[in-house]
């Protein structure tokens, strides 16, 4: 009785480790004799939205251009970024796109790449300070003055326009988030708007509430609300609902990102607008940079001391939202 | 047959991990040109070295029959520190003190099993928020960098062996040496075995077990230095489910869950494995879902090996009428 329980946790052992060496074997063989040169492209995370656009970006964009594509996950872990990249570059890649879950780990990835000689351009987030040869951003400070037009269009059709409007804040380090602020103050001031307040809600949604009913209190005369994301928006609406008020009459809300939060309150009448980046574009634009990187050609930055290169971004409204958002 | 089965259980029991590795190893490298490489090899041997030191003091504490989950979060604080202190007091100045605060953090560990008396799963649990909640609160969730030339140093390879790699040759020589060749050592097993026993042939188990929570969360920092060195950073959620990939390394490396049992170098040849195996994933390009399901699986096979070696254990020795509660068991151990 033992021996034969015995016999079956080997066969059960070795039917595992068969299992493992079959699944490890199970994929496409490489076509011999193919030439194609190869580019590797890390992503944050697969889940979101906004990256499964990037990486069709990518992804498309290899296809078109002719080169092979090999994808890494970073599943949001700094240490899966390094190692995953590592492995990328000894898979003989001949450029790395990578669009970092954690900036401040991209040096030491961009140092092994310059070693080997394999060019690296960053597709949005942000560079950690890393010597990277591009970065694709969204034009995050164009977004800013788009949503300041398109508040200001909107309360000059309106009897109660005070021309007091306030800001809801990122986090300060974000830098490219911060620049959708100052986007939007410069903008919105150029049209004779004045800002009566600028708050800090830490990207999230309570806080954006807090900070959007705290402004009110101050200023019951402010009309509009510019807030660097659409959690804080969310919240943001909440609070002028919550103040008897309705946020696209009496104080006109804009979010930024397009979050399919957002999209759901555009589509019920809360939200008022947000700006959409266009992953698939940044995505598409960065296989073209590593080509021409690839080709010997010199890139033109939108500005060459960060080496950036920007993307431009959209209004998303309830007139235009079945465009861009047919479902 | 049954002479067959307990050779093979005993092969199995002494090396059963390093013919794992070789097999699955050899597998890779025959299958996959990119998997052979020399680079391929020494990144490897480098992404295996965080989680390897960690598991150090993990085997010490899973050995004397305790656990500590919060060595995860003791990795991401003392690495914060560390790196945060790389301007102040250079780079060994710093990671001499985040040793320091691992050594104290695994202390307080420690503190709370012996003289609260609560469960070590319970208090590190307790503890594996509360650490990373410091390292929140100490960085204000920004990443703290440093370009310091000596800190990034560390990173790079002698010939084709990552100096990291060797500084872990060097932890767990000491390792070893606490183990296999100190009273210390004797008493970390003799306590994981037989806790009673222990205190009755006048061990002090209190200060015994003290100091393997302290040597946990010691290797726990030496390991978030080699984190930090990985990344050129730190930051607050660095290596958060680290503890379960730890426990999951020293287990698949033979040491028993149940206490009393175990080898260093089985947790050596199981982190190689583990790296090798997320390696591997990478060079045969396994959906990201595929990989969380692989890992899941090699957790189950590290669980469920223990389990079957204990069996094996009992076929080898024809099971004895003891006395004790759990027959057999504690005697096939030693």
């Amino acid at each position: 009785m033992r021996n034969k329980l015995a016999l079956f946790d080997i066969i059960f052992c070795i039917a595992v480790a068969v299992c493992l060496v079959f699944a490890a074997g199970c994929k496409k063989k490489a076509q011999p004799g193919e030439t194609k040169k190869v580019i590797g492209f890390s992503v944050v995370d697969m889940q979101p939205n906004f990256f499964q656009d990037m990486e069709r970006g990518v992804r498309e964009g290899c296809e078109q251009m002719g080169f092979e594509y090999k994808l890494h996950d970073q599943k949001y872990d700094s240490a899966l970024l390094v190692s995953g990249c590592e492995n990328l570059l000894t898979r003989g890649i001949s450029a790395l796109i990578v669009s970092p879950c954690e900036p401040s780990a991209m040096p030491p990835v961009v140092k092994k790449a310059k070693n080997m000689g394999i060019p690296v351009i960053i597709c949005d987030i942000g560079s950690g300070g890393s010597e990277h040869d591009a970065i694709v951003i969204s034009d995050c400070f164009g977004g800013g003055e788009i949503a300041a037009d398109y508040m200001a269009k909107e309360l000059q059709k309106r009897a109660n326009n005070t021309k007091k409007v306030g800001v809801i804040k990122c986090m300060p380090g974000h830098i490219y988030a911060v620049r959708r602020g100052e986007g939007f103050v410069k903008k919105i001031q150029q049209l004779g708007f004045q800002v009566a307040s600028t708050l800090c809600a830490n990207d999230v949604r309570d806080q954006g509430y807090r900070v959007a009913q705290d402004m009110m209190t101050a200023h019951p005369e402010m009309v509009g609300i510019f807030c660097e994301n659409d959690p804080m928006a969310l919240g943001a609406i909440q609070a002028v609902r919550d103040a008897g008020k309705s946020p696209i009459d009496d104080v006109l809300v804009v979010g930024f990102n397009a979050d399919p939060e957002a999209i759901e309150a555009i589509k019920a009448g809360n939200l008022a607008a947000t700006i959409q980046q266009a992953p698939y574009e940044m995505g598409k634009q960065c296989v073209g940079l590593a080509d021409k990187l690839l080709k010997g050609q010199a890139l033109t930055y939108t500005d060459p001391n960060l080496r950036e290169i920007t993307i431009p971004v959209r209004l998303i409204t309830r007139e235009n939202l079945s465009q861009y958002f047919p479902r | 047959m049954k002479q067959i089965l307990n050779k093979f259980g005993r092969i199995w029991e002494r090396a059963g991990i390093f013919i794992m590795l070789a097999a699955l190893a050899a597998v890779f490298a025959a299958i996959n040109p990119d998997f052979r490489k020399a680079n391929n090899i020494s990144n490897i041997l480098l992404q295996c070295t965080p989680i390897g030191i960690a598991a150090i003091g993990m085997t010490f504490a899973i050995i004397s029959g305790a656990f500590d989950l919060s060595v995860g979060s003791t990795m991401a604080l003392t690495a914060c520190v560390t790196v945060s202190l790389i301007g102040v007091l250079g780079f060994y100045g710093a990671v001499a003190a985040g040793l320091v605060l691992g050594f104290l953090l695994g202390l307080v560990n420690g503190l709370i099993v012996t003289k609260i008396r609560i469960s070590p799963f319970i208090a590190t649990l307790g503890t594996l928020w509360v650490y990373r909640a410091f390292a929140y609160i100490y960085t204000q969730n920004k990443p703290v960098q440093s370009t310091d030339a000596v800190f990034t140093s560390w990173g790079e390879n002698f010939v084709y062996v990552p100096r990291l790699f060797i500084v872990m040759l060097f932890c767990y020589l000491a390792g070893f040496f606490l183990l296999y060749k100190t009273p210390f050592g004797r008493y970390v097993f003799a306590i994981g075995s037989n806790r009673r026993a222990a205190i009755l042939s006048g061990i002090n188990v209190a200060r015994v077990t003290l100091f393997v929570f302290a040597l946990a969360g010691l290797f726990g920092a030496m390991g978030g230095a080699a984190l930090a060195v990985r990344l050129w950073s730190a930051k607050a959620d660095t290596a958060s489910g680290y503890e379960l990939m730890i426990i999951a390394a020293v287990v698949l490396g033979g040491t028993s869950l149940k206490g009393g049992s175990g080898t260093l170098a089985g947790t050596f040849g199981a982190a190689i494995l583990f790296a090798v195996i997320y390696n591997a994933m990478d060079m045969f390009q396994v959906q990201s879902y595929w990989q969380k399901i692989a890992l899941g699986g090699i957790l189950l096979i590290a669980l469920s090996l223990d389990g079957l070696r204990r069996k094996y254990m009992m076929l080898a020795i024809e099971p004895v009428q003891s006395p004790l509660k759990d027959k057999g068991e504690r005697i096939n151990e030693k």
